[in-house]
């Protein structure tokens, strides 16, 4: 282990970046005495449904906004241009849809049937153990594999941040770069920490101080950005950007943005042919305008939530705040990396396509590098992607370890289990689940924002219909939620995995009569897409035309129909 | 009319106004940024403070019209209910 010498300048970023992570630790702990008595899982797990507008905003803003949203977003615009506005743009109303579509009416489900977790709401409406295993199963796969995701991520800046000498070094076998191991197992034990200590009240806490050093981050960057855009024909700040855009490829600031070939990223393509279309074709921007507005209402992370605010003001306030935090947030990262285009016509271009390890997305800690005018603030402003990136593993974790802990000891094998117990169990659980996917992050997993989109489809598509009709719906029955939830997960599991025989260049004869079979892809990790459009499309189709078809053919349960839908003339 | 049924009368109409915003943002965002922004001759396009005409008509104006009407839904339009009383004989 020689070699450890840093810069000057990185002695100033880690004490800033230090100085953050004191914080987020402190916060854990004083959440942690605030925990009251009474039932511990719901205190742990739910915070005991007293979450008001501030907190509520912040933590489903935090929780939402992730380590793709940091690293893999940002990639995506230096690459691609102007497009990603569109690519982007449903966010203007993911508040209205994903928290004022099911709050109110979720919240209240969840108080006639005490759930904690968003299977505990399906088990109790329906009086059904194996929809909630469904339910649970389906949570803990997607939630896994998008954690080792998002820890790679917070290793990844870690090391940015240090700017270690790269070193490999040897452990169980592996070889590991020596900067991503050791940001790694800081990103690790920091949120493991304070997550499996505090619970819910430290994760959303700690939400609270993440949402405000990223928002800071965004806008101060943003600001720092457009004055460093070297003028041109007596333009300056994002006007020089655009026009600069321009020149390097015209297709930067028009749609459908650059084709796979007209980047070096057409290394990753499959075959030589020339690309047919740009990044974003039509049926690309649809799908991507339902991905944050649709597959949002369905993301576990934000159900939980709605079932913790405390009451209806509370909701309305932290719509608003989400609305504001957004704007700024996406607004403020296309301005960022229009601009980082601009300044970096292509220095960082040729190693979008080659996905290998912390290259494709190396763009936003390179603009904060470049921009800072202090390393105290570039420290600052590398918090900023870290916060991101520890708030939505906090929240995942979270709702791990309360699967494991709650849906199936609890309610399955031992529902007598003391608060005692339950306390234990649930803090080595977290613990245990952390350090599982941080082995798992030792040897990372390429293509990021594939995984990422990947599972964060899956539980849309899983849980936004079945979850609507639940509540709104009468009729619905367990045989209908439990083909919805399966059929929309199940779809988005073959489309992606055709997607990965088909960019493997396998299977060309045998399933060629496939529309798009074989065309030049953007990754090798691409879905396949019918029709032209995403997989999370065709999965939230049929899960919702599943559910409500099956529901119609199978008999709902009298009893609780009664229970959760009080007649509306008594 | 009791309280827990009048919460779901409120919040079904709430959700089909929230359904109709999306379906008018979505036809707003994806027709408009088709219509001027694909295929788009680059000589021709105009720029407002930076940004090309096609993303500030087909992203920017419904993002501020959106942003307007959640401020509204969510100051006059979202009623305010009793989320009743939690249901401690459960599993706790």
């Amino acid at each position: 282990m020689n070699n450890f010498n840093l810069t000057p300048d990185s002695v100033d970023v880690i004490f800033a970046f230090s100085l953050y992570l004191v914080g987020v630790l402190a916060l854990g702990v004083i959440s942690h005495r605030f925990m009251q008595r009474g039932s511990f899982v719901k205190e742990y797990f739910l915070g005991n449904r007293g979450l008001g507008p501030w907190v509520l905003a912040l933590t489903i803003a935090a929780t939402a906004v992730s380590g793709g949203t940091f690293m893999g977003f940002p990639s995506l615009i230096y690459t691609n241009g102007w497009v990603m506005a569109l690519w982007i743009a449903s966010y203007m109303i993911v508040p209205l849809t994903t928290m004022a579509l099911l709050g109110k009416r979720l919240n209240q489900v969840a108080r006639i049937s005490g759930a904690v977790t968003l299977p505990d709401v399906f088990r109790d409406r329906f009086q059904s153990p194996a929809l909630g295993l469904t339910a649970t199963i389906i949570i803990l796969i997607c939630l896994t594999v998008n954690l080792v995701a998002q820890f790679k991520a917070g290793g990844t800046v870690m090391m940015v941040a240090m700017q270690l000498p790269p070193v490999n070094v040897s452990l169980f076998g592996l070889q590991v770069e020596r900067g991503y191991l050791i940001g790694l197992v800081v990103f690790a034990a920091t949120v493991i920490g304070y997550t499996a200590y505090g619970g819910f009240w430290a994760v959303t806490w700690t939400d609270v101080l993440e949402g405000m050093v990223m928002l800071i981050g965004v806008v101060l960057l943003a600001i720092l950005a457009i004055g460093k855009v070297p003028e041109i024909d007596g333009k300056t700040g994002l006007d020089a950007a655009s026009e600069r855009l321009r020149r390097i490829n015209p297709e930067l600031v028009t749609a459908p943005g650059p084709s796979p070939k007209t980047h070096e990223s057409a290394k990753a393509a499959t075959t030589a042919e020339p690309a047919s279309s740009g990044f974003l074709p039509l049926g690309s921007a649809f799908s991507f305008f339902v991905m944050w507005s649709i597959i949002g209402v369905g993301q576990p992370g934000g159900m939980v939530r709605l079932m913790a605010f405390k009451d209806t003001p509370s909701l309305r306030r932290s719509i608003l705040l989400v609305a504001g935090y957004y704007v700024l947030t996406y607004i403020g990262l296309l301005i960022i990396f229009i601009c980082a285009r601009a300044i970096f016509p292509k220095e960082y271009l040729g190693k979008m396509g080659d996905e290998s390890r912390g290259e494709p997305d190396s763009i936003m800690p390179v603009m904060i590098r470049y921009c800072a005018p202090h390393p105290l603030i570039a420290g600052f402003l590398l918090a900023a992607p870290y916060a991101a990136i520890m708030s939505t593993v906090a929240a995942f974790l979270l709702l791990i370890s309360s699967s494991i802990v709650r849906d199936i000891y609890q309610r399955m094998i031992r529902p007598n289990a003391s608060n005692k117990t339950l306390k234990y169990a649930s803090i080595g659980v977290t613990v245990i689940v952390g350090i599982v996917v941080l082995i798992g992050a030792m040897n990372p997993p390429t293509f990021l924002q594939y995984i990422i989109v990947f599972s964060t489809s899956g539980l849309g598509c899983a849980f936004a219909f079945p979850m609507a009709l639940t509540i709104f719906w009468k009729r619905t029955t367990r045989s209908g939620a439990i083909a919805g939830m399966l059929g929309g997960v199940l779809t988005v599991f073959a489309l992606y995995g055709l997607g990965w025989i088909d960019g493997a260049g396998r299977m060309r004869e045998s399933l060629g009569w496939l529309p798009g079979w074989g065309q030049p892809k953007f990754s090798a990790m691409a879905p396949y897409n019918l029709a032209g459009l995403d997989p999370l499309v065709w999965g939230l189709a049929l899960s919702c035309g599943l559910t409500v078809g099956v529901s119609l053919l199978t008999k709902p349960d009298e009893t609780q129909m009664r229970k959760y839908f009080p007649p509306e003339g008594g | 009319m009791s309280e827990p049924g009048r919460l779901l009368k409120n919040s079904r109409l709430e959700a089909i106004v929230v359904l109709t915003l999306w379906l008018i943002t979505m036809i707003w965002t994806v027709g408009v940024s088709y219509w001027l922004g694909y295929g788009r001759d680059p000589s021709s396009l105009r720029f407002f403070l930076g940004i090309p005409d096609w993303v500030f008509f087909g992203v920017i104006l419904p993002w501020a019209f959106s942003t307007i009407a959640t401020i509204i839904f969510a100051t006059r339009g979202m009623k305010d209910d009793d989320l009743g009383r939690e249901q401690e004989s459960g599993h706790e």
